[in-house]
């Protein structure tokens, strides 16, 4: 027994030296993935937070597209509605009264083109060329 | 007068007491952290993934390990326990007290890993 007892202290202060260490190690061992896991999650929260806001951002932008488009054919669908109001309107003047015939002719040709036409009473009074016609187009709703 | 090995015996005891509250200490730590993490993740969803709230339950497997650990120690410590009442009760020169000394002895070289 008192060869053993010194033996057994010494492999006392051994053991107790490795339990405290142990200690420390299972705290270590605990604490560090948790603290991992905890910056993980940290991030990967932050990271979502981050897309969260592109798709927002995204999803509005694509909300204002889309508003647009509708303002644009809106708007394409006026300017066709204010278009089929609008009748072109040809005036025809003639230099002489020998023009008169041909000037009709022509008024009926636009005529048939869907131009509302009107051609001159009176002639103009210039000297006969080939080029006297006078077309005065202009546009009315 | 108590046996010899009384004095490592009660060191072994405060040493397995202390361990046991290192562990006792870590729970509440691993748990505060998967609550959290729990309730956050209920009431902050992200991309409404549900299974984000069992976050928890996997921070708390961290300290599964220790569980089976405490559970050895306590139990051990109780034994331990009372053979230190034991040594209490008997003399010096008692044969008991070589056999608890052994058993001490042999108890201290099985946690150090050393073979006999």
């Amino acid at each position: 027994m008192t060869d053993e007892t010194p033996n057994l202290g010494a492999n006392v202060q051994s053991y107790l030296a490795r339990e405290k260490r142990l200690r420390l190690i299972t705290w270590a061992t605990t604490i560090f993935p948790l603290a991992v896991f905890l910056t993980l999650i940290y991030l990967t929260v932050r990271q979502q937070h981050k897309f969260q806001n592109l798709r927002q951002q995204n999803a509005n932008l694509i909300s204002q597209i889309s508003d647009n488009q509708k303002k644009l054919d809106r708007m394409k669908a006026d300017i066709g509605y204010y278009a089929s109001q609008l009748t072109p309107s040809v005036n025809i003047s003639f230099a002489n009264e020998g023009q008169r015939s041909k000037a009709n002719a022509i008024a009926e040709q636009l005529k048939k083109l869907g131009y509302d036409v009107s051609v001159d009473d009176q002639p103009m009074g210039k000297r006969i060329s080939q080029n006297t016609y006078v077309l005065i187009s202009s546009e009315k709703m | 007068m108590a046996c010899s090995v009384t004095h490592q015996l009660t060191e072994v005891i405060d040493s397995d007491r202390r361990t046991i509250m290192t562990y006792c200490s870590i729970y509440p730590a691993v748990l505060a952290v998967a609550v959290g993490v729990s309730i956050y993740f209920h009431f902050h969803p992200v991309q409404n993934e549900p299974l984000l709230q069992l976050a928890g339950a996997g921070i708390s497997a961290i300290a599964f390990p220790l569980v089976l650990s405490h559970v050895r120690r306590a139990e051990a410590l109780r034994m331990l326990r009372l053979k230190l009442r034991q040594c209490h009760k008997l003399a010096p020169t008692d044969p008991d007290c070589v056999k608890i000394q052994e058993d001490v002895n042999a108890i201290i070289r099985l946690r150090m890993g050393v073979g006999n």
